[in-house]
C-alpha cells in the first residue's frame, strides 16, 4: 500500500480503533492519544504493505514506551478509581458482562491478554501475532489457548457463583 | 461468533492456522460478542491533525527546495567572485639558482665566485616602474656578482653538488689521469 490517503485513513480508523485502543489500553491509560498518533505516523510513511499489522506494532511499542512513565502510572490508577475498568461497549443482553470480561481479562497475564486481543478483536492472524510479539506462531497460539483455558476457569467459577446467588431466597 | 465478528477475528484465515478445541472456541465466541469501547475515539481531531501534519509537510519541503537553491545559488556567486577577486599570477614563477664551477672547461672561466640564474616564467612587463626597477636591480645584482654559492642556503638535494673549489670535480680528476697515462 502506498502512502496513505486521508479518506484511508478515516476508513482504518472506523474499522480498527476501537481494537487497537483496546489493544493499546493493556499497557497504557491514554490509549486514544496512542492510537491517534499511530495513525498519524502511518500517513507519514511512504509505503506500507500491511497496514494493519503495521498499526498494531506501532501501537504496542508507543503503549509500552508510554506505560514506562511513573506520573503516567499514577494517573492511571487517579482514572481506574474513578471511572473503573470498562473496555467493552456495555450493551444488553450480552453473554457477558462488559465489567466482568474486562475484569477476567485483566487478571490474565500480559503476555497472554495481548494475544487473545490482537487475535479476537484485532483479527491478526499467528503468524502476524507471532511477529508483532516476537515469538514463533506455534508460541503465539499456545498462549491464546493458554489464556482461553484460563478464562474459561474464571466463567465458570463466574457461572456457578451466579447461580449460587440466584437461588439464595 | 456473528458473520461479522467471525471475519473480524480472523477465523475466515486459511486452514493452516491452528484450530482451538471445542470448549475453548466457546470462550472465544462468547468473549468475541464484546465491542470495544469507541466512544473515546475522535475522527475529527485525527483528520484535523492530518491535515496540519499534511499542511507542514507540504511547508516544510518547499522550504527544503528553496534553501536548496539559495544554497546552490550562494555557492555559484562564491566561486564567481573568487574567480573575480583572484590575483594575477606572479610574473616570475620561480628562480633557479645553479652552480657552475668557475673551472669547468664548458663555460668560460670568469673571476669571482660562480652564479647563473635561470628565470621560469615570463619576465615582468618592462612598463611598469616597479617591475622594471626590480629587473635592473637583479641584472645589476648578476654582474656584480650577487647571488653567490654561500648565499644559497643549504639544502639536503643541492648539498652534494656543493663542492669547495679545493675539492677538484671528479671529471677532472680524469681528465688529470688519462694525461698521466699518456705521459
Amino acid at each position: 500500500m502506498a502512502s496513505v490517503s486521508p479518506q484511508q485513513l478515516a476508513e482504518l480508523y472506523r474499522t480498527h480503533g476501537p481494537a487497537l485502543t483496546l489493544f493499546a489500553r493493556q499497557w497504557c491509560d491514554g490509549p486514544e492519544d496512542v492510537v491517534q498518533e499511530a495513525f498519524l505516523a502511518l500517513m507519514r510513511q511512504d509505503r506500507c504493505q500491511f497496514p494493519l499489522a503495521w498499526l498494531y506494532r506501532v501501537v504496542r511499542n508507543r503503549a509500552i514506551n508510554a506505560s514506562r512513565s511513573r506520573s503516567r502510572r499514577r494517573r492511571r490508577e487517579a482514572v481506574v478509581a474513578e471511572t473503573g475498568h470498562r473496555w467493552f461497549e456495555d450493551r444488553q443482553p450480552q453473554l457477558l458482562d462488559a465489567r466482568t470480561a474486562t475484569r477476567m481479562l485483566e487478571q490474565l497475564p500480559v503476555e497472554q491478554r495481548e494475544v487473545i486481543v490482537a487475535r479476537l478483536w484485532g483479527g491478526l492472524n499467528f503468524e502476524q501475532i507471532g511477529e508483532l510479539v516476537g515469538t514463533s506462531t506455534s508460541s503465539a497460539f499456545r498462549r491464546f489457548q493458554a489464556g482461553l483455558a484460563k478464562l474459561r476457569l474464571r466463567l465458570e467459577a463466574n457461572s456457578t457463583s451466579l447461580d449460587a446467588r440466584q437461588r439464595r431466597p | 461468533m456473528n458473520d461479522n465478528e467471525s471475519s473480524r477475528s480472523g477465523s475466515m484465515e486459511p486452514s493452516s492456522e491452528p484450530q482451538l478445541p471445542g470448549d475453548l472456541a466457546e470462550v472465544a465466541a462468547v468473549l468475541a460478542t464484546l465491542s470495544p469501547r469507541a466512544d473515546a475515539l475522535n475522527l475529527e481531531e485525527l483528520l484535523y491533525r492530518a491535515g496540519q501534519q499534511a499542511t507542514v509537510s507540504s511547508v516544510r519541503s518547499k522550504l527544503v527546495a528553496v534553501s536548496f537553491v539559495s544554497a546552490v545559488l550562494a555557492s555559484a556567486a562564491s566561486a564567481l567572485l573568487t574567480v573575480l577577486l583572484m590575483p594575477p599570477s606572479p610574473a616570475v614563477q620561480r628562480i633557479h639558482l645553479v652552480r657552475i664551477p668557475s673551472d669547468s672547461p664548458v663555460v668560460s672561466p670568469l673571476t669571482g665566485p660562480p652564479r647563473v640564474v635561470r628565470a621560469d616564467g615570463p619576465l615582468a612587463p618592462r612598463h611598469s616602474p616597479v617591475s622594471t626597477g626590480l629587473r635592473n636591480r637583479m641584472l645589476q645584482d648578476l654582474e656584480n656578482g650577487a647571488f653567490p654559492e654561500v648565499a644559497v642556503p643549504p639544502d639536503a638535494d643541492l648539498l652534494p653538488l656543493i663542492r669547495s673549489p679545493a675539492d677538484p670535480p671528479p671529471y677532472r680528476q680524469q681528465l688529470r689521469q688519462l694525461l698521466d697515462r699518456q705521459v
